[in-house]
């Protein structure tokens, strides 16, 4: 007879915690922000975009380092993946030789978005350049 | 108790085990549909209007980005010109009738959001003072329920 009520405990306990959800009070953790390089070449009359994702809401930063050789300006921007330099529609670009500090921020919902780096008819030849996009 | 009564009391536990979990009601219960997100995009003149029809289906919010706006026919990339973005409800072959009316600049953050039910609406941009420099292809997010 204990068998048997032991039995049923155990049945009844595997049915009550195998009908509720997974955990559904588990807060969602804000991820670590993400940093990508943009290091590439950037030929003459030319753009470079990169597409990235966010996973939740938050700033996108990007730090453009310079060309190799430094001083050249060249555009950098932040956008949506549409039709646009290098398929990137931007929302928000600046003229820069690099600095390696932040050169745009920009709030932005989760989504996909691109950075592009882009001649402003600067080079003479196509330059290296190097540089970092930082996003949730 | 009988073997029998036994047998019935295993099948009545495995009847309510095999039951317990499931959710008749799941099939009608499938939980809000996902948002429909749509690129209004076009070329907007200086002091020009635009306008684009949608029709939201189910009660929710509407969120609107204007997203690009980019000079045509130069290589500059990007304009920052403040515009007006409205959503509003179609009349004839206009947008009238402003739900919500805001004066923009590109931006990746929804710049309306406005509760809706289900209606036919319109979303439109226009330069009414005349401030873009040149002709400006443009991209509003639309995301509505």
């Amino acid at each position: 007879m204990t068998r048997r009520v032991l039995a049923f405990a155990l049945v009844s306990a595997l049915a009550a915690s195998s009908c509720g959800d997974a955990d559904p009070t588990t807060p969602t953790t804000p991820t670590e922000p993400k940093t990508r390089s943009l290091a590439s070449r950037l030929p003459k009359g030319g753009a470079v975009s990169k597409t990235f994702v966010t996973q939740q809401a938050g700033v996108i930063t990007v730090t453009f380092a310079g060309t190799t050789p430094p001083g050249t300006v060249v555009g950098v921007g932040v956008g949506v993946p549409l039709v646009g330099i290098a398929d990137c529609g931007i929302t928000q670009a600046v003229t820069t030789a690099g600095s390696g500090s932040p050169v745009i921020a920009i709030s932005a919902i989760a989504g996909t978005y691109c950075v592009v780096v882009y001649d402003i008819g600067n080079l003479t030849a196509a330059t290296d350049f190097d540089g970092s996009v930082t996003h949730p | 108790m009988t073997r029998v009564s036994r047998l019935c009391s295993c099948a009545v536990l495995l009847l309510s085990l095999t039951t317990a979990c499931s959710n008749p009601a799941a099939p009608e219960n499938q939980g809000p549909a996902p948002p429909s997100v749509k690129q209004f995009v076009g070329l907007l003149d200086p002091g020009g209007f635009q306008f684009f029809s949608f029709t939201v289906a189910n009660i929710g919010t509407t969120e609107l980005t204007l997203q690009v706006l980019r000079p045509a026919d130069t290589p500059l990339p990007a304009l920052s010109t403040p515009l007006t973005l409205m959503v509003g409800t179609p009349l004839g072959e206009s947008c009238s009738s402003p739900l919500n009316e805001l004066v923009v600049q590109p931006a990746l953050v929804p710049q309306i959001s406005i509760p809706t039910t289900p209606n036919t609406y319109c979303a439109a941009l226009s330069d009414p003072a005349g401030q873009l420099p040149l002709s400006a292809y443009f991209s509003v997010r639309i995301v509505h329920p």
